[in-house]
């Protein structure tokens, strides 16, 4: 099913790779912070390749949010790769790009971390 | 207290010194008296003894001397006493004439005696023979001893002298003595003053180590001394302060956290009280509590039903404290729940007496007035169980009526026999006239003197003065009244009074402020709707039912299937370019997600809907390709039309929105609160009516506003 949420975790280099998939709503977003604060916690920078969201409610923008102002309170980064239209289209109605670091995909992503 | 820094003096040493010196003093009284005594008997003694050799050496002389060369014989007689004696200076026997016939010293036989000078008669001493004497000088003590013949005839004398440093010598021997064994004494005296004072005093620290425990807030390890002394009751005494102390300290906690949760109580019951009035049409309706001092089970309430009525409750739980407001806790939450559904305020109170019975204690009751008004027609039907009687005012006559019925209270009795006693009464308010319900609080309060009770006639009084003034004016009047009738002192029971008034002056605004087929293509009307105004809101739904397509949800449906699904399969939303779908698929999943979580707790047995209601024109059901350009593109055609949302959960105040500040790193940290600001940049338009007649209505345009300054200023 292409909607069923799920997290792929690899690590490249300095940086952990997080390719979410599925939608990110109340019920997925609790488990994408933990994921991603526990990374930050392991003190690796960390990209969120968004480009298997198929939905973005305002809780899974809320932990993106969340997330990245966590991120930005310590030496390690956090920026998003290639998100899907679903997740660009909330992240622009908002406004919200300054507040987030997007790149067209995870090459440029892991790049723009020095990996 | 004593300081740890003060120098302490512990009666032990206080007791040992003062018993030291008075032993000190005992003693030395003792010994000096003894020492004085000994010192008689021991010169009594040697004058004794002295005499003796006198005597001795006489009585060996007399038959001496008659012989013809006395000296030889004398001399190593004496020699020989002066060598076993050394306490003797000298021994001379002088004949009559005066001639030393014996002596130590061979040179001196033969010579006349001298008398040693300087010699005084020894006044005490052994008694005397007659010619004996004992005298003395600086140096030697001498006695003197008649020679005398068996014939009586007297021969000469002797003389025998003893050193007085000899006498000294042996007195301050036997003064030596005595002073050691006085101060051995001594010692041993203070030693063991000390030891036994130690002993009996050595409680007296433990004491003060007890009672420093106490002050350090140790009350828990009792003074242990077991002691026959008022050392034993001062530390029995000690225990039985520190038990009262712990006693009185735990029931000062006890107190403190009945006052704590009194004071929660009194939250709770203020919390579930309705903090503001409610208008409709011409009916206004306000409570108000005074509080007791004690938490009390008055309660009162008033909310608007689903069909548009009012409904409002005055009851009075029997019994005060913490267990009256959780019974008065209860009725709330039963009264919210059956409100909705019970077909008439008896029905309503038979209910509650059912589902309280099961609770209440025996003897525990409640009294309640339970009144429907329908705004509309005026017509309010109501029952009490047992409760204050309602007095109504009328405008119309100025007088003051009072509707009495027959109700017993709620859980008085088991098993339902409530439901013979209640009765709907139904009366119709005219313009003008007012309706107070109100807890014995203010009908029984008793005057300063606590002798006559507010009563009846002055509640009637109180309500005609101030009843055409509206309901403000009538809980003023009633509370100043009041005050003025006790004296302002504490209340001893809670002061409860609800007022419905009747406009005299409303004139009924038509149903609808703007046309409600209008749609959103239209310029904005020039005024918003009131949100208040749920007839707008009841005819925007009746118009959706009339000519919109709608998807229904329940409280656990899988929105963004269901959403997505419908609008897939309805005209022109299923024509929307990508960007539009997914941001109305957005908005509309995040509203249907705010009522199924916070209007119904995710309750899978309640329904809402949704509804799409395209702009009226000659194009509307039209399904032939021409026909529907001719309408206009599905993005023009969606933001002519509008949707509306009817749900029948708990009402949220979304109308108080006011947009996010995203510049501020706790607000995108929090990342809350984000769905209405999706909702609110994607519609254009939204109005939402809470509590209307046929639940909360949301109403809303497509047409995504950019900023939430523009929405604010557009709905």
């Amino acid at each position: 099913m292409p909607d069923s949420f799920g997290i792929q975790e690899e690590t490249r280099g300095s940086a952990v790779l997080l390719r979410v998939r599925g939608r990110l709503d109340a019920r997925s977003a609790p488990h994408l912070l933990e994921v991603g604060s526990r990374v930050r916690m392991r003190g690796r920078n960390l990209v969120l390749d968004l480009s298997g969201v198929t939905f973005m409610a305002s809780s899974g923008l809320g932990s993106l949010l969340s997330l990245a102002e966590e991120f930005r309170q310590t030496d390690f980064r956090l920026r998003i790769a290639s998100p899907s239209a679903a997740v660009t289209s909330v992240i622009q109605l908002l406004n919200l790009q300054p507040f987030l670091s997007i790149d067209a995909s995870e090459e440029e992503a892991l790049h723009a971390l020095g990996v | 207290m004593i300081g740890r820094g003060e120098r302490i003096i512990g009666i032990r040493w206080i007791v040992t010194f003062v018993a030291v010196g008075l032993t000190t003093a005992v003693v030395l009284s003792v010994g000096t008296v003894a020492e004085r005594n000994a010192r008689r008997a021991l010169t009594a003694e040697l004058t004794s003894r002295l005499l003796l050799e006198a005597r001795n050496l006489a009585l060996t002389s007399s038959g001496v001397l008659l012989s013809d060369f006395p000296e030889l014989t004398l001399h190593p007689l004496i020699k020989e006493k002066l060598a076993r004696q050394p306490e003797l200076s000298y021994a001379v026997v002088v004949d009559r004439a005066g001639i030393i016939q014996g002596h130590a010293d061979p040179h001196r036989l033969g010579t006349p005696f001298e008398e040693p000078v300087g010699l005084r008669a020894l006044m005490d001493g052994p008694p005397r023979s007659a010619g004996e004497t004992l005298r003395r000088n600086d140096r030697e003590l001498v006695a003197s001893v008649p020679i005398t013949h068996p014939s009586g005839k007297r021969l000469g004398h002797v003389v025998v002298a003893m050193r007085t440093s000899y006498v000294d010598a042996v007195l301050e021997r036997a003064r030596r003595q005595q002073s050691l064994i006085l101060a051995i004494s001594l010692l041993i005296g203070i030693a063991v003053s000390f030891l036994v004072l130690s002993h009996v005093l050595r409680p007296v620290a433990t004491l003060r180590e007890g009672i420093r425990r106490i002050a350090g807030g140790d009350l828990e390890t009792p003074v242990r001394v077991s002691d026959g002394t008022e050392l034993g009751l001062l530390a029995n005494a000690i225990n039985d302060m520190a038990a009262g102390l712990k006693k009185a300290q735990m029931e000062m906690v006890e107190r403190e956290r009945l006052v704590r949760e009194m004071e929660l109580a009194r939250e709770i019951q203020d919390s579930i009280l309705p903090s503001e009035r409610i208008v409709e049409g011409p009916f206004v309706i306000e409570g108000s509590q005074r509080a007791a001092a004690e938490v009390g089970g008055d309660y009162y309430d008033y909310f608007l039903l689903p069909d548009g009525r009012i409904g409002f409750a005055v009851a009075d739980v029997s019994g005060k404290g913490v267990a009256g407001c959780l019974i008065m806790t209860m009725l709330y939450a039963l009264l919210r729940a059956d409100r909705a559904t019970a077909s008439s305020p008896a029905a309503l109170l038979a209910s509650l007496d059912e589902r309280l019975g099961e609770t209440l204690r025996r003897g525990s009751f409640v009294t309640m007035f339970y009144g429907i008004l329908d705004v509309r027609t005026g017509r309010l039907v109501y029952a009490s169980a047992g409760h204050n009687p309602t007095l109504i005012y009328r405008h119309a006559s100025r007088s003051v009526e009072t509707l009495r019925s027959r109700g017993i209270p709620l859980g008085a009795i088991r098993g339902g026999a409530i439901r013979g006693t209640l009765e709907d009464l139904t009366i119709t308010l005219e313009p003008g006239d007012a309706v107070l319900q109100f807890t014995d609080g203010i009908s029984e309060a008793f005057e300063a003197s606590g002798q006559e009770q507010f009563g009846h006639e002055r509640m009637s009084a109180t309500l005609r003065d101030t009843a055409p003034r509206g309901p403000r004016a009538v809980i003023d009047g009633f509370f100043e009244r009041l005050t003025a009738w006790t004296g302002g002192g504490a209340r001893l029971d809670d002061e409860t009074i609800l007022v419905l008034h009747r406009d005299p002056a409303h004139v009924p605004a038509p149903l609808e402020s703007e046309p409600v087929g209008n749609g959103c293509g239209s310029p904005l009307p020039t005024r918003e709707p009131d949100p208040g105004d749920s007839a707008t809101a009841i005819a925007r739904y009746d118009e959706a039912r009339r000519r919109g397509s709608r998807v229904v949800l329940t409280g656990t449906s899988d929105v963004l299937d269901t959403i997505r699904g419908w609008l897939a399969g309805t005209p022109v939303l299923d024509a929307l370019p990508a960007r539009e779908r997914d941001l109305l698929t957005s908005t509309l999943y995040e509203v249907c997600a705010n009522v199924a979580e916070h209007g119904y707790a995710r309750d899978p047995g309640r329904e809402y809907e949704v509804w799409w209601v395209p702009a009226p024109g000659p194009a509307e059901g039209a399904r032939s390709p021409r026909a529907r350009a001719a309408a206009g593109t599905a993005s023009e055609r969606l933001r002519q039309g509008w949707f509306l949302v009817r749900d029948e959960g708990v009402p949220f105040s979304a109308n108080e929105w006011k947009g996010q500040d995203f510049d501020d790193p706790r607000v995108r940290r929090r990342g809350r609160g984000l769905g209405l600001e999706i909702i609110h940049r994607t519609m254009r338009r939204i109005v939402y009516y809470p509590s209307t007649a046929v639940g909360n209505v949301t109403w809303m345009c497509f047409g995504g506003s950019p900023s939430p300054e523009e929405a604010s200023h557009a709905g």
